[in-house]
């Protein structure tokens, strides 16, 4: 389970306002809400990247709001993260990428290879070993991405974008993905994704964030009975509204 | 006049601010690298394919300076040592210069230009695509795999490459000797091995190596990872990098010759 309670980050202006979220385990939470809402500092901040100015992270029971750095990464070793860029790394082939955890946990060799096939098999891009990400249109950099995030089967699972920039056939493939890697792995995964009408059904409950602070948080039918203005005018994505 | 002075002192003071934060981060450069080593945390694989790398590929530029240098210091002084009868010198002169002052300063020049401009554009394009941060997200350290691997190998390929520039350039100086002044081989290394040159002499020159090695590695390690705003960042990152590291080669220049002057 990941708990936040009472988040606050400020770089030039406040970021995170008090963001205070729960992610039950093993379901998958949609964290939605418009551009500069603070998602992606959110997720950050879970992935301790981003050291908070004041409340309380909690991943699988620990604190990682000024924990010691070993503590750190013992929790961020039980996470996997796709960046909203995606953040391949160019210097290796799309198998090294997808081989790198693993190899820093100092997995056999033979192990390594098939976990790296059997993963880029599960994302669709079985036989890209050896391409450079360079090489890669902007989905399959992202799927290699995923395929990254998930290979050592990490407990959570962090997803900023996972769609961006898909057809709608891949899009639906990545989120019945996502919902597969939910229920194989019994991974809790957080997704940021603009794409709301592919993001909520997939997403067992959804989190509207906006300036820095969560709206709601629950089912869909529970956060659209909320009828909050702002709320309604993002989910049903109509001009007209407070936003 | 008042609204000038005050502009200019403004600017002066910006400047050493910007100085002291430059340094201090570099200081904490240098910290992250020993600590990650001490821990057993620098990364073999990365040490090796990072003195591979930026190591090898640096010596034929610093061989082809060297020749260039040893050569030039005798053009220089050829006329004036004819002039006296003090061919026999030659040796001495050149080799003062050369492993004094020329071979070091030239070297930690040429190698801030390839090798720190290569670092810092490296660490600036990682550290702008979020590829630092995706390390740190997979539990990895930077410090271990990033920057302990690039700082040891930047001194390691300062040190070494100034050796190597030293030894070509004298025998670039000695060539030139040879054609230009008629001066034999063994008179150059007569000259050379008098007595008026020692082995502190070589010393301070490879100390001045390892100085220049040390602001080469965290200066450039320091902007890199430093980049913000994407390639156009990265840009500015590395034309920072490699005029603040030129300053600092010789600011430390200065340093090593008045301490050692004073001893």
């Amino acid at each position: 389970m990941i708990s936040l309670d009472r988040v606050y980050k400020s770089f030039e202006s406040p970021v995170l306002r008090g963001v205070t979220l729960t992610a039950k385990a093993g379901r998958l939470l949609g964290l939605v809400g418009p551009p500069g809402a603070g998602k992606t500092v959110l997720l950050r901040a879970i992935a301790g990247l981003v050291e908070v100015d004041a409340g309380k992270i909690g991943i699988l029971g620990r604190e990682m709001v000024q924990c010691p750095p070993r503590t750190r990464r013992m929790l961020q070793s039980s996470i996997g993260m796709l960046f909203q860029n995606v953040a391949l790394f160019d210097f290796m082939t799309v198998g090294e990428n997808v081989a790198f955890p693993l190899k820093r946990r100092g997995e056999d060799a033979r192990d390594v290879r098939e976990r790296v096939r059997l993963e880029l098999l599960e994302v669709g891009l079985s036989g890209f070993e050896d391409r450079m990400p360079t090489g890669l249109s902007g989905g399959q950099r992202r799927r290699v991405g995923i395929a990254r995030a998930a290979v050592t089967r990490p407990p959570v699972l962090l997803y900023d974008e996972p769609a961006a920039g898909l057809d709608p056939v891949t899009t639906s493939r990545t989120f019945a993905l996502l919902q597969k890697q939910r229920d194989r792995l019994g991974s809790t995964l957080i997704v940021i994704s603009s794409d709301i009408d592919r993001l909520l059904p997939a997403a067992d409950e959804v989190a509207v964030m906006h300036q820095g602070r969560i709206l709601a948080q629950g089912t869909e039918r529970e956060v659209r009975a909320r009828g909050d203005p702002i709320i309604e005018q993002f989910l049903e994505g109509r001009i007209d509204g407070p936003l | 006049m008042v609204r000038f002075s005050g502009a200019l002192l403004a600017g002066l003071g910006q400047t050493l601010v910007s100085l002291v934060r430059g340094v201090g981060t570099q200081a904490m450069v240098l910290a992250a690298a020993i600590g990650a080593t001490l821990r057993g945390e620098c990364d073999g694989d990365e040490l090796k394919s990072a003195l591979l790398r930026l190591g090898l590929g640096s010596i034929p530029v610093v061989v082809s300076t060297a020749v260039f240098v040893g050569g030039l210091m005798v053009v220089q002084s050829a006329p004036l040592l004819a002039r006296f009868g003090a061919e026999s010198y030659l040796g001495w002169g050149a080799g003062f210069g050369i492993l004094r002052e020329v071979g070091p300063v030239l070297t930690g020049l040429m190698i801030s230009g390839r090798v720190g401009s290569n670092n810092t554009a490296e660490l600036g394009t990682l550290t702008v695509t979020e590829q630092v941060d995706g390390l740190r997200a997979l539990a990895i350290d930077p410090a271990g795999y990033l920057l302990a691997p690039r700082v040891w190998a930047i001194i390691l390929t300062t040190l070494v490459g100034t050796a190597i520039s030293m030894i070509v350039a004298l025998l670039g100086a000695a060539a030139a000797g040879l054609f230009l002044l008629h001066v034999h081989p063994l008179t150059f290394y007569n000259g050379l091995t008098s007595g008026m040159l020692t082995w502190l002499d070589v010393l301070h020159g490879l100390a001045k190596a390892f100085a220049f090695g040390v602001v080469i590695a965290t200066s450039s390690t320091a902007y890199g990872l430093g980049a913000t705003g994407g390639p156009p960042g990265v840009g500015r990152a590395v034309g920072s990098s490699v005029v603040a590291t030129a300053v600092l080669i010789f600011a430390m220049d200065a340093l090593v010759s008045m301490t050692a002057r004073v001893q």
